[in-house]
């Protein structure tokens, strides 16, 4: 009885589908960004700054470019199809919010004095949810941005709304810093409790599937 | 160039040999109102765009040679001191001007501008400088 | 050695000067110290410097070409003919305009006017050469549009000349033939497609700001598209080809894309 049970009610904390998508989304950010680097170096946005060749995707702009502008498919179309997952199966309601402001601040207490709890993969605390719903903006925001600078004049309404063309790159530019320090985080996270990395290679603890309303009612 | 791109290096320099003047009037000097000067920011010419200052007016010298008085150095336009370039030593590069006969080492050694024996030129007269492509 | 004069995407056609690789040599011993941990994609720097033929593996190279070729057709279909670009006011020109170029200012070679032929080939009914006097007496138009080049800049300019698709009709041009080709007097062959050249605001720009363009900015005429990146404006132009061949432009054949559409 109890073993019939487990079959149907429970499943890997991370799906198939969504391990997939996030390494493929890993893959397709690294391209973007280093890929965007090699980009930037041509008309800097921010006066001194410009990115070392070690660290760029393409030996020089044109490479870049070609990159960058194949790499976008695979953003977008891994992209939209992880929204839809996390909207359908209620992925993102379930695991991201809501996000409490008194949990906020305790988390970030606790990380202050060094107290990272991770005992429990299966839940993830305020700050970790502010961070993936603050990136999954970021990510729309970059390719929202990245029409803008790549049609300016098909799309000159999106251009208009970051206030011209050089809004438009500031902004995919900031994006970028947003996802890299996200980034950062993410990784530095996931090293400190190697568990989570192998949670999203293997699939994780089982968990209990989430019960639908239809059931309760029977 | 396509060789060189991606170095970071200044690519319109007079040639060895080649007096500042001779060197400006090979760039194609262009017509520009000195008031659409005042105010543009100066880059270095290499591939990171560093920037060195900010146009604050054009003056004249007493043999006529011309002088663009860049805010020079500081920190985001803090304790920024004038310093006097000769046009000919600089390029316009779209909205910006570059400084591309002089290394920000030797910029350093400028004297401070005071502006003794010089002429404020009107924002409405007109000066040619020269042209750059980007650097990189 | 015969391999260093390869057309490849990703690096240029030309032998590199000893001097030059001399001149890096500190450099290239960084990049083989860091082991090549990037494959491929390091060598291209060193491939850039130096002119050697080390690079991309090829079949990367060839995906990543393919992408491109795609991109083309997905730009040719975001393209609206009826959409027109942002204009501006007078105030916003920028006077003079930015210079860019794949030669320095000191290598501008400047064109003279007087001897300057327009020549016509491919699928155009009218191939007389046409003289400067003759182009300036064609109906003009002006436009204050943004000029946005690929590697990120921007400037307001504001051009006038000819509209290129009035000039196109008046040849007898085949406007259903497939691209445009440009060829210049700083040898840059560029290439566009058929429906940009008779968009509204394509000129054969002979003008900016009202004076007679200068050498470095295409004296005595240049393409000048408010809907493509600015590197698909040919300046100087000595020749019009309309055909339904294509052929990739200076920096198409060093991987830019084609369409570059905006």
């Amino acid at each position: 009885m109890k073993t019939v049970e487990t079959a149907a009610g429970t499943r890997r904390l991370h799906p198939l589908p969504l391990r997939i998508m996030h390494w493929l989304n890993a893959v397709a950010m690294i391209v973007m960004i280093t890929s965007g680097w090699g980009i930037y170096n041509d008309s800097v946005i921010i006066g001194g700054l410009h990115f070392a060749h070690a660290l760029r995707l393409g030996s020089w702009a044109a490479e870049s470019l070609l990159w960058h502008l194949a790499g976008m498919w695979l953003l977008m179309i891994n992209g939209f199809f992880y929204l839809l997952y996390g909207l359908v199966t209620g992925r993102f309601r379930e695991r991201l919010f809501p996000i409490g402001i008194a949990d906020l601040v305790q988390t970030v207490r606790d990380t202050l004095h060094l107290r990272i709890a991770h005992d429990d993969l299966t839940r993830y605390n305020a700050v970790q949810k502010l961070l993936y719903v603050v990136v999954v903006i970021a990510g729309i925001s970059q390719v929202v941005t990245g029409m803008a600078i790549w049609k300016p004049v098909q799309f000159s309404g999106l251009v208009s709304l970051f206030g011209g063309f050089q809004g438009a790159r500031l902004v995919h530019f900031l994006g970028m810093a947003v996802i890299v320090g996200f980034l950062v985080v993410h990784v530095a996270l996931s090293l400190l409790v190697p568990r989570t990395l192998w949670a999203m290679l293997a699939g994780g603890p089982r968990i209990p599937r989430p019960v639908r309303r239809r059931r309760i009612a029977t | 160039m396509l060789i060189c791109s991606g170095m970071a290096h200044a690519q319109q320099p007079a040639p060895p040999g080649m007096s500042l003047a001779e060197a400006a009037s090979r760039r194609f000097p262009q017509a520009v109102r000195v008031g659409d000067l005042v105010q543009r920011e100066v880059l270095q010419p290499i591939e990171s765009q560093p920037r060195l200052g900010r146009v604050r007016e054009v003056v004249q010298q007493a043999d006529g040679t011309i002088d663009v008085v860049v805010e020079y150095g500081g920190l985001f336009g803090l304790f920024a001191r004038p310093i006097a370039v000769p046009v000919d030593a600089m390029v316009l590069l779209g909205e910006y001007m570059e400084i591309v006969d002089f290394t920000p080492k030797q910029l350093r050694h400028f004297k401070t501008f005071d502006g003794a024996g010089t002429t404020k030129l009107p924002g409405d007269s007109i000066i040619r400088v020269g042209l750059a492509r980007p650097s990189h | 050695m015969k391999s260093l004069f390869r057309k490849s995407l990703f690096h240029a056609g030309r032998v590199p000067d000893p001097a030059l690789l001399d001149g890096h040599r500190s450099l290239i011993r960084r990049i083989e110290r860091r082991g090549l941990i990037r494959g491929g994609l390091s060598l291209g720097a060193l491939t850039m410097l130096a002119g050697c033929d080390v690079k991309t593996p090829d079949s990367v190279e060839a995906a990543l070409r393919a992408v491109s070729a795609f991109n083309d057709v997905v730009q040719a279909l975001l393209f609206d003919p009826g959409k027109l670009a942002p204009t501006y006011p007078a105030s916003m020109v920028l006077k003079p305009p930015k210079f860019n170029a794949y030669y320095d200012i000191m290598d501008v070679r400047p064109v003279d006017g007087q001897s300057w032929r327009l020549e016509l080939s491919g699928r155009i009914a009218e191939k007389t050469p046409w003289s400067l006097q003759q182009i300036a007496a064609l109906p003009e138009k002006e436009e204050i549009i943004r000029h946005i080049c690929v590697e990120g800049w921007d400037y307001i300019g504001q051009w006038s000349g000819p509209p290129l698709g009035d000039f196109l009709k008046r040849v007898g041009a085949d406007t259903r033939a497939k691209y445009v080709n440009f060829f210049t007097a700083d040898d840059y062959p560029s290439s566009i497609d058929m429906a940009t050249a008779l968009h509204p605001q394509t000129l054969l720009a002979t003008r900016y700001a009202g004076e007679t363009l200068a050498a470095p900015f295409g004296y005595p005429l240049r393409l000048r598209t408010a809907t493509k990146l600015g590197f698909k404006n040919p300046k100087s132009i000595t020749a019009i080809e309309v055909t339904n061949t294509y052929m990739p432009g200076y920096w198409e054949k060093r991987g830019f894309n084609w369409f570059s559409g905006i």
